[in-house]
């Protein structure tokens, strides 16, 4: 048999199905969790201090947002904590505490689930500083945040194409394709951090020329992240990743 | 603080595995066997169902779920009256919400007098009846789709391990030396003649597969010397998300000999990979 990169021929030169030779096709989301329907049927009033909103889904994949009609994706990232996208809006729901956030446009808002908890989660960028960490959302995707101060981090989209072999990484990004972008922070339980991060326009790298804001749940016990990719001209996309810790090796725990 | 340094616990392969799924909470099903034996299934709270072979009395169980898809669940739970005990069952049920299918597969340990920890299964294919609809005559499959498949699947932040597909029956499992599924994995595994094991693959729908294996060799080859007994472990896989979910039945042995259930939920990541022709084209050491 011959072959050449990961493809398989046989000797009349025929080439052997791998599945996985078509695992790149979703891009940064293919890793995304399914869809969870968990909260179908249920309507959560959130108390932001300033503000109330109001979270509905009626059925899956039906959702309202202060009683508007929008479209839904939840990912379930841990018994009972969620991160939502309601059309624009993001929502975080930790229903063990009756904590939530919401990202609506520029606006972080910790808040309360009214009935089921009394405070609001803090924000903590302080606690992530100096965390520099890829979050690989697909096959050779990935996101690198690096926290450099409690406002801001630098961060950089692997490129848009690439050799996504070996242990799932395409080339370190170019020097040129680092940002330093504004981010919030809030945390939740022990280990979750919401991070939303600004972002200016960027080339030929995995995610969309447009985008303007990541939102991620990080989960530093379990090493995953869900949330959204969100800008100008695309649909707001779902992500999931796994963490893979820059200068990290199998020795740190051994 | 570099949250690389967050005093998180030890994962082995159930570090990226989905939460548990309760979303059927609720929902009754009736489904309608090739084998000949029906089941229903109600899924009576986030963790509990109500089960019986039809004609029988029904059975309360802890279950677990995770989803493949948006509608393919992954669900099972341990037959209570043989938890623990020398005739330990547990079942699978893969329910497709999409195409009305089921496919069943019945585990359990007991059967084999030289070996009492070697897990046996059985898989039935079926199909979900809802009143008022016609019923499919469709059915999941055991399927040679998946050979020729090379995979990098990522267990958690410092383990990768490397499957090829290359048989209806076999499976290889290595990984590279970056991998700590070296300290984890290797020394059992570099006992045995080859790294082989026995596999079943299941097509539930494009792109979409129930990959079945069971350590059988393992347990044959070590005969309790090392700490992998039997293990059987079955895999909804996603070639278009390029991620699998499932859950492990079987049982280990502590340094002292005890021996003990190996139970988890698991999830992966994925990506090709090339593999070493030396793996690639090496012999299967357990067949002629």
């Amino acid at each position: 048999m011959a072959r050449f990169s990961n493809f398989t021929f046989d000797e009349a030169g025929v080439y052997i199905r791998n599945l996985a030779n078509n695992a790149d096709e979703l891009g940064i989301c293919a890793y995304c969790f399914p869809d969870n329907y968990e909260l179908a049927g249920r309507e959560f009033v959130i108390d932001c201090g300033c503000c109330e909103h109001i979270l509905t889904w009626k059925a899956p994949r039906h959702a309202a947002f202060d009683g508007v009609v929008c479209d839904t994706y939840v990912i379930k990232q841990e018994d009972d904590i969620y991160i939502a996208r309601l059309g624009a809006v993001c929502a975080v729901l930790d229903l063990s505490n009756g904590q939530a956030a919401l990202v609506i446009g520029d606006d972080v808002l910790p808040g309360v689930i009214k009935g089921m908890g009394t405070q609001a989660p803090a924000f903590a960028a302080e606690e992530m500083v100096e965390t520099n960490v890829d979050w690989v959302m697909g096959v050779g995707r990935y996101l690198n945040q690096h926290f450099v101060s409690a406002e801001k981090l630098t961060s950089c989209w692997s490129p848009n194409a690439g050799e996504a072999q070996g242990s799932g990484y395409a080339p370190v990004c170019p020097e040129s394709k680092v940002q330093e972008n504004l981010y919030k922070a809030v945390k939740f339980r022990d280990s979750f951090y919401l991070v939303v991060q600004e972002h200016k326009d960027c080339k030929e790298v995995c995610a969309p020329f447009g985008t303007r804001r990541v939102v991620l749940l990080e989960d530093y016990e379990r090493c995953m992240a869900s949330g959204a990719v969100m800008g100008k001209g695309f649909d707001p996309m779902m992500v999931t990743g796994y963490a893979r810790f820059i200068g990290q090796s199998k020795q740190d725990i051994l | 603080m570099n949250l690389k340094n967050y005093p998180r616990k030890h994962y082995a392969i159930n570090q990226f595995c989905q939460p548990h799924n309760h979303e059927l909470k609720g929902r009754k099903f009736y489904f309608s066997m090739d084998g000949g034996t029906d089941y229903e299934l109600e899924v009576t709270g986030e963790k509990t169902v109500r089960w019986n072979k039809v004609g029988e009395e029904p059975k309360e169980a802890v279950y677990e779920c995770v989803k493949g898809d948006d509608t393919t669940y992954l669900l099972d739970f341990d037959v209570a009256d043989t938890v623990m005990k020398e005739n330990a069952t547990n079942l699978v049920f893969i329910i497709d919400l999409e195409q009305r299918l089921v496919t069943i597969v019945t585990c359990w340990i007991g059967w084999n007098r030289k070996f009492p920890y070697l897990v046996k299964s059985e898989y039935d294919f079926g199909a979900i009846v809802v009143e008022g609809l016609e019923t499919p005559f469709r059915r999941h499959c055991l399927t040679t789709q998946m050979v020729g498949t090379r995979v990098e699947w990522h267990w958690n932040y410092l383990m990768w391990t490397h499957h090829n597909y290359y048989s209806t029956n076999y499976y290889t499992l290595t990984w590279p030396d970056e991998s700590i599924a070296v300290e984890e994995l290797g020394g059992p595994f570099e006992l045995l003649p080859c790294h082989d094991e026995i596999a079943q693959y299941v097509k539930i729908k494009e792109n979409l597969f129930a990959f079945c294996l069971t350590e059988e060799m393992m347990e044959r080859m070590s005969e309790g010397r090392i700490m992998f007994r039997s293990n059987n472990m079955i895999f909804l896989q996603n070639y278009d998300k390029m991620m699998h979910a499932g859950r492990t039945f079987g049982h280990a042995t502590t340094p002292d000999g005890k021996t003990f259930a190996c139970r988890t939920l698991f999830g992966s990541f994925g990506n090709p990979v090339h593999i070493p022709d030396s793996i690639v084209d090496g012999d299967n050491k357990y067949t002629v």
